[in-house]
């Protein structure tokens, strides 16, 4: 049966030739062109296929819902267990966005650490200076968010403690921290808060080694690995969402555990 | 067509049965919801397994991992979580309220489970009645539940592992907790490799997971939960 959408007379075989040039155009190898530079565009944009915009976006909107809930399930009197020191890990474990090899020391004598917002004193403290502030160990477990685990031993000064000190406004939302190694992170106040939250200046009784954070970085018991920034330049109180390396690059902020 | 009713016979009306269909609609939505949310599950699992490897040299490559590296993987699996928790807990409740689970997944005995396995590696597979299960069935599907169960109960001792760090001691500590949500994704997987090529051996199943399958007459059921 002849197709209802075949035309009743057939067209002029002219017609062909008119439009030699454009077939002849249409070559494999244009084709390929055109499909390395729409590949290129893709990564131009930074639009990947395999995520696409909507689906990331919506996936983002979920993480934030869960950072609330986990602000929810954060229970600020819970304490993460403790660990006899004789099961430390010496050294402890590296991880770093760069490899070990690449770690700038940083240099204690001269080390400055900057203190800015929502804080009534915003003098800048020496390492001298946290040294003399009370001091607290604790031997707790190191959850990195790929699965790894390990048991170190920290002391230092509590970061309540420390807040308290240059007069922190304990009801802003976020504590934020600037480093050396350009790794940005922020923390809740809630976690900020707690007692296993530590500035730590020490990996068991040894002063940090420089790829550990000397002279100073944050060691808290109630959060991933990836929100302990290493050698800590500034703190700054804030309820201005500070964001962090990790965070912008699609890892949740909240990461409790 | 509103006057169809009064105009059938009498007779005929009573030879068609009246029960409930084999999977009621309930069931077969959560069933499909949970067969999407669980590939998201195991897929995205798979991506943040990978950043660091419970068994060392074994790697899922990136077709079978969802998200392209594991801060979307984890993305994914933070968002179906929800989905597979709250599905699973209308599933469990509708199996509990309704008789369901007892219906179809009681009673099991060992006799007929080592005769079903006996008469299956003699490729002999009872499947002229799909509304009631035998042994083998009935025993890996209890399994499958409590696999489930235990999926939530491990991930969130490794979500939370401080938390519900009373949890994670019971489990042994937070890298077995770590093993045990592997382990459980394992026999999932290993149940949804049988049951998808058990579904497309008897394609009858498959359907009846779409359109409800034929329906189940009360009398019978009645019977069964009295035996029962």
């Amino acid at each position: 049966m002849r197709s209802p959408f075949r035309p009743d007379r057939p067209p002029d075989a002219a017609i062909l030739d008119d439009h030699k040039p454009l077939i002849r155009s249409l070559e494999r190898r244009g084709l390929i062109r055109g499909g390395l530079s729409l590949g290129a565009l893709v990564m131009l944009t930074g639009c990947d296929v395999r995520r696409p915009e909507a689906v990331e976006s919506a996936l983002l909107a979920i993480s934030r819902l869960n950072d609330s809930v986990q602000a929810l399930l954060f229970d600020p009197n819970k304490l993460a267990p403790t660990y006899p020191a004789a099961m430390i890990l010496r050294p402890p474990k590296f991880n770093a966005y760069y490899d070990v090899m690449d770690v700038k020391p940083v240099n204690g004598a001269t080390w400055r650490l900057e203190v800015s917002g929502l804080v009534a004193d915003k003098r800048a403290w020496t390492l001298s200076d946290l040294q003399a502030l009370p001091q607290t160990s604790i031997v707790i477990q190191h959850i990195c968010v790929e699965g790894w685990s390990y048991i170190g031993g920290w002391t230092g000064v509590p970061l309540r403690l420390f807040l308290e000190r240059v007069g922190a406004d304990m009801r802003a939302k976020y504590v934020a921290f600037k480093t050396a190694d350009n790794y940005p992170s922020s923390i809740d106040m809630a976690s900020a808060l707690h007692p296993q939250t530590l500035l730590a200046l020490k990996y068991g009784d040894d002063t940090l080694a420089d790829p550990f954070g000397y002279p100073m970085r944050l060691r808290t018991a109630v959060k991933l690995g990836y929100k302990n920034p290493k050698w800590v330049t500034a703190i700054e109180v804030t309820n201005k969402y500070p964001g962090g390396y990790w965070e912008s690059r699609g890892f949740p902020w909240f990461a409790g555990i | 067509m509103g006057c169809v009713n009064t105009e059938t016979p009498a007779a005929e009306t009573l030879s068609v049965p009246t029960g409930r269909r084999l999977h009621p609609w309930p069931v077969r939505i959560v069933h499909w919801v949970n067969a999407v949310v669980m590939l998201i599950m195991i897929t995205s699992g798979w991506g943040i397994y990978d950043d660091d490897v419970i068994i060392r040299g074994f790697h899922f490559s990136s077709f079978w991992r969802l998200g392209d590296w594991a801060a979307w993987s984890l993305n994914w699996h933070f968002a179906g979580m929800w989905f597979l928790v709250i599905n699973g807990l209308i599933y469990l409740i509708y199996g509990f309220v309704t008789g369901r689970f007892r219906e179809k997944l009681l009673p099991i005995r060992p006799a007929e489970v080592a005769r079903t396995v006996i008469e299956t590696l003699h490729f002999k597979i009872a499947h002229e009645d799909i509304t009631v299960y035998n042994a083998v069935q009935k025993l890996l599907y209890i399994i499958v539940i409590l696999a489930g169960i235990s999926q939530v109960i491990t991930g969130i001792s490794i979500w939370k592992p401080v938390q519900f760090s009373g949890l994670v001691s019971l489990l042994g500590g937070f890298q077995t907790a770590r093993v045990l949500h592997f382990a459980g994704m394992a026999v999932i997987v290993g149940f949804l490799v049988v049951h998808v090529a058990l579904s497309l051996l008897v394609p009858r199943t498959l359907w009846a997971m779409i359109a409800g399958g034929p329906r189940v007459q009360a009398r019978r059921r009645a019977k069964e939960g009295h035996a029962a």
